[in-house]
């Protein structure tokens, strides 16, 4: 079959005969007959003339072929007669009306004699078609002079009178090629439509009688021939092909699944069909340029689609209108490319033409304005396309170039309608004002989405002020929030990555950028979790690739891996927003997250932990402050981790539990687990311990792990505790100017190496703090809160390391402290509270007075390590200690202290000061 | 979020620094500051919309439905990638742009 063969694709609807039908079920007709035409007609004429024609043939064949596989018994007939009879009638039409003929007349005399209506712009076509070849294709054949329809051909009855040709008859309507098929082509076309139709029941026989229906005879031969022809063509084709619907269909609802190809449907029909809504001069052009068809096209696009977008290809009408299109309605493209064959071809090439209008073309015209009058040109066609939203292309291009088109009305409003002469306020309210009715005027939104910009309108005109407030500000929190949540992960590898390796975040981004797309429809916040996890992961990935070709100038410290050191960089990093709560942050997710890479973490060193919190403590820098915003969005930060975590476990899609330690006797959840097997790590050993306490070193050992796991957030996370007694020092303490002091403080701390992990926190932490720590412990007015007694063993401990490890400061600072707080052992709840935190079982001290809290004191305190032990003491510190607690029991004993008879009823802490101090 | 923290400490002299704004009375500078306020809270609002996508859209819309709406704003933003440096770079720009109009009729 010739390459010019039309596709026999489609139900074609689109075509002649399915227009036709159209239009009898709407009983309604072309619009615009009172119109003159011919300006848009010239226009169009030699595209327009293409389109007819193939449209003509295409659906002359698929109509029937349409009409076959719904079972219809019509033949051909009707199909072939078609055709014939629409142009031979026309040619008759034209010629009798001489000089008056035109389209519309055109179009009225088609109807009254043939009973059919024709679109403006199929009219168009064969009014032009058969005036341009009246004379020669042999179309004025005389007969064509007399109304009605004819029922068969000239040549036809030729042929049946036996004047054809021996084994064919000439079946066309005139001499040679006739549209661009020839005669034999249009027979093999029509033959195998018939074979396709008839399935097992085609035969010549059958041919011959569908041809002689048509009122073409041929004889047995062409028939056999044919009908050869038509199987073996037919045969060609695999199954899947005999129904080409499926696959238009399938693409048909591809298409219509496109949310701005849907609206651009309907935006046309509604274009057509709401006169006075829209611009007269535009609704003059719209329907200038629809009508004849608009209707039939649009009233039918709803319920037949799928048929509209059946059938071959039309992307050279589509392209056409598309750009004619430009600069009146969006509609106006569909709608053409619905009346030039409307298949899924066009429509695609549609939409492929639209998208040709992409803000990235316009920025770069933009940008390429040689002078202001062309630049201003192009913004002023750049608003015009945004306004009728004839752009596309990326989301960050289209809002960038709205953001261009705002900034040049904003800057030109201004300059035009101010004068230097204002106020400074009346200048910046009318900026203000312009940039708002600038915000009103140019959209946004990509492809005009319009629920997106409803809400806009919506919040920014229908909510009031104070709610508007509420609003964004709640939205920033929001995106702080998942800032903070999204981006520690990748903040440590991305320092990991850049510390490693060049190129550093290349990891990072391909993982979110891969997760992106994975995980476009989980959860937002185990998304999160996830992308960290990995980015984490990936960089160290790359970096241990890279371990043996990098010298490090550090050195790495038993128990202190990548994980500790990075949960701890996180940790410093929340710290370091100075108005947090620490305490708000002891279940912090991301430490899982890390700790998930837990098998590469521990071989990076420990140079990474000051790497990685300088990074993170610079990184926060931006977003940090101490507002309560800050501290709301990070603890609302730690919540959202937390339950990404909970649920990412939970669902398995974050392999925590892969990475960890089995459970551990004493820790019940994984958090727990992890502090456990870390201090367990970090225990001394048993040679390490301190001389002369007066116990066994496994009990020392047994003790403190038994201590360390029986707190949760021991180590680190109990130097987080720190944070609500500074908060209440802040409180209690007026501020003095003890700058001397928290010098000395520094130094101390500089001096102080017994701990190093330690140092670095107390050093960050005093940082921030030290003044006022200073201030609080150390003026005279000071009284300690009894919750934060809770913590007095941790209190002690950084006491002694911020006093510099000396015994006499820490004893003296300790007494002085609890002699300013003379009543606090008179309290059965405090009592309680440090017999608790000393270590000791609190039912043996039920119901204990207070007058005897030093005794029982002195009955345990050379007996367990508690208190002493926990603080960290060594044997210098324990030496007071028995002193202090032989002072205690001669004390009880006899009543006496240094000699002299104490009133046991009269007993105040500073008595112990005087003797041992 | 340098230039958001501006306006969400709502820090007069700060913003009226940021937008080259001087010798203003405390009443005037309280209406410009107002004025200020409720343009950049649309302008964040804007930003935020056309961040998120059509099922963020939908809770969003019903969130506006609730007297405490802003723990469920506060969730949705949360789950907007990227979206601080967003909101940061559309506040930072219309700062610049407000500048640069007022020094063109100054």
């Amino acid at each position: 079959m010739s390459e010019r063969e039309p596709s026999l694709k489609g139900a074609g609807r689109n075509s002649l005969e399915g227009l036709r039908e159209l239009v009898k079920r709407e009983e309604i007709k072309p619009e615009g007959a009172n119109q003159d035409l011919t300006p848009p007609v010239a226009a169009e004429k030699k595209k327009t003339l293409d389109d007819v024609i193939n449209l003509i043939k295409k659906g002359i064949i698929e109509g029937e072929m349409a009409r076959k596989r719904r079972g219809e018994k019509k033949s051909a007939d009707l199909a072939l007669r078609d055709y014939k009879e629409i142009l031979k009638k026309s040619a008759g039409i034209i010629r009798d009306a001489g000089e008056k003929a035109s389209i519309k007349s055109l179009q009225e005399k088609l109807e009254d004699e043939l009973g059919i209506s024709v679109g403006r712009k199929l009219a168009a076509g064969i009014f032009n078609y058969v005036r341009t070849n009246l004379d020669k294709e042999g179309l004025d054949s005389g007969e064509t002079r007399t109304s009605g329809p004819e029922k068969t051909s000239s040549q036809g009855k030729k042929a049946a009178a036996g004047t054809g040709t021996p084994d064919r008859v000439k079946t066309g309507v005139g001499e040679g090629k006739i549209f661009n098929f020839s005669q034999e082509e249009l027979d093999n076309i029509v033959a195998a439509a018939i074979v396709r139709a008839a399935g097992n029941k085609a035969s010549p026989k059958l041919i011959q009688e569908e041809f002689r229906k048509a009122g073409f005879e041929i004889n047995d031969n062409l028939a056999s021939v044919l009908f050869e022809r038509a199987k073996a063509k037919v045969s060609e084709r695999p199954e899947s092909e005999e129904k080409p619907d499926q696959e238009t269909e399938r693409v048909a609802e591809e298409i219509m699944e496109d949310p701005e190809f849907k609206r651009d449907v309907e935006e046309a029909a509604e274009a057509a069909g709401i006169e006075g809504e829209i611009d007269k001069s535009k609704l003059l052009l719209l329907k200038e340029r629809i009508k004849g068809f608009g209707k039939i096209i649009l009233s039918g696009w709803k319920r037949n689609w799928k048929e509209f977008v059946a059938g071959g290809a039309a992307g050279a009408a589509v392209r056409t209108a598309v750009r004619l299109s430009f600069g009146s309605s969006l509609g106006l493209g569909i709608a053409a490319g619905a009346v030039a064959g409307a298949t899924s071809g066009g429509v695609r090439e549609y939409i492929s033409q639209r998208k040709k209008f992409t803000a990235e073309s316009i920025l770069e015209e933009i940008k390429s304005a040689s002078d202001d009058a062309k630049r201003a040109a192009a913004l002023a066609k750049a608003k015009e396309v945004l306004d009728k939203t004839r752009v596309s292309g990326s989301k960050e291009d289209v809002e960038k170039l709205a953001d261009i088109v705002r900034e040049g009305i904003v800057l030109s409003k201004s300059k035009a309608e101010m004068t230097g002469s204002q106020s400074e306020k009346e200048k910046i309210i009318n900026i203000l004002k312009i940039a708002e009715g600038v915000r009103e005027e140019v959209p946004k939104a990509e492809g005009k989405r319009k629920e997106i910009l409803e809400l806009i309108e919506q919040v920014e005109f229908q909510k009031g002020e104070i709610d508007r407030k509420k609003i964004a500000r709640a939205m920033v929190k929001g995106a702080v929030i998942g800032a903070v949540g999204g981006a520690v992960g990748g903040a440590i590898s991305s320092w990991i990555s850049d510390h490693f390796f060049a190129g550093g975040g290349r990891a990072t981004q391909e993982v979110v950028s891969e997760a992106r797309k994975e995980f476009s429809l989980v959860r937002s916040h185990v998304l999160s979790a996830e992308i960290a996890g990995k980015a984490v992961k990936k960089s160290l990935e790359e970096s241990q690739q890279r371990l043996s070709e990098k010298i490090f100038h550090v050195t790495a410290e038993k128990g202190d891996g990548l994980t500790h050191l990075a949960r701890r960089a996180v940790h410093d990093f929340l710290v370091n927003q100075k108005s947090l709560n620490p305490d708000a942050f002891k279940s912090l997710s991301v430490e899982q997250l890390v700790y998930s890479e837990d098998t590469l973490v521990k071989k990076v060193t420990q140079g990474l932990m000051e790497k990685t919190r300088s990074f993170m403590t610079d990184w926060s820098k931006p977003s940090g402050g101490s507002s309560d915003f800050v501290r709301e969005a990070a603890g609302q930060a730690r919540e959202t981790a937390q339950k990404a975590v909970e649920e990412a476990v939970n669902t398995g899609a974050v392999s925590v539990e892969d990475v960890l330690p089995p459970p551990s006797k004493g820790t019940n959840s994984i958090l727990e687990n992890i502090c456990y097997q870390e201090e367990m790590e970090s225990l001394p050993e048993a040679k390490d311990l301190p001389e002369g306490i007066g116990l066994s070193q496994q009990t020392v050992i047994e003790q403190a792990a038994a201590a360390k796991s029986g707190n949760k957030l021991s180590g680190l996370p109990r130097l987080r505790k720190w944070g609500p007694i500074v908060e209440e020092m802040r409180e209690s303490v007026p501020h003095q100017d003890l700058t001397s002091k928290a010098n000395t403080l520094m130094e101390n701390l500089a001096n102080y190496s017994k701990s190093p992990s330690g140092a670095g926190y107390l050093e960050n932490f005093v940082r921030q703090n030290g003044q006022d720590l200073l201030n609080s412990v150390s003026e005279k007015n000071y009284s300690i809160p009894g919750k934060s007694l809770l913590d007095k063993d941790l209190f002690i401990q950084q006491f002694r390391g911020i006093s510099g490890g000396k015994n006499s400061t820490f004893f003296a600072n300790l007494i002085n402290a609890l002699e300013h707080s003379p009543d606090y052992l008179r309290s059965v709840g405090r009592f309680r509270n440090v017999i608790q935190s000393c270590g000791f079982d609190e039912k043996e001290f039920a119901g204990v007075a207070n007058d005897r809290a030093v005794k029982f004191m002195g009955k345990y305190g050379g007996e367990k390590v508690g208190f002493f032990a926990r603080a960290g003491l060594g044997p210098e510190e324990l030496g007071h200690r028995q002193k202090l607690v032989e002072a205690m029991k001669k004390m009880m004993g006899d009543g006496t202290i240094g000699g002299k008879k104490v009133d046991l009823s009269k007993f105040k802490v500073s008595d112990f000061v005087k003797f041992f101090v | 979020m340098a230039k958001t923290q501006i306006i969400l400490d709502k820090n007069p002299e700060i913003i009226l620094e940021e937008l080259g704004i001087k010798n203003l009375s405390p009443e005037e500078e309280k209406e410009v500051i107002n004025t200020v306020l409720e343009h950049f809270n649309k302008v964040i609002i804007e930003t935020v919309i056309l961040n998120l996508d059509d099922n963020q859209v939908d809770r969003f819309k019903a969130a506006l439905e609730r007297n405490n709406f802003e723990e469920e704003i506060t969730k949705i933003t949360a789950a907007v990638p990227g979206l601080a440096d967003k909101i940061e770079k559309a506040v930072e720009d219309e700062f610049a742009l407000l500048k640069k109009a007022k020094g063109i009729v100054s």
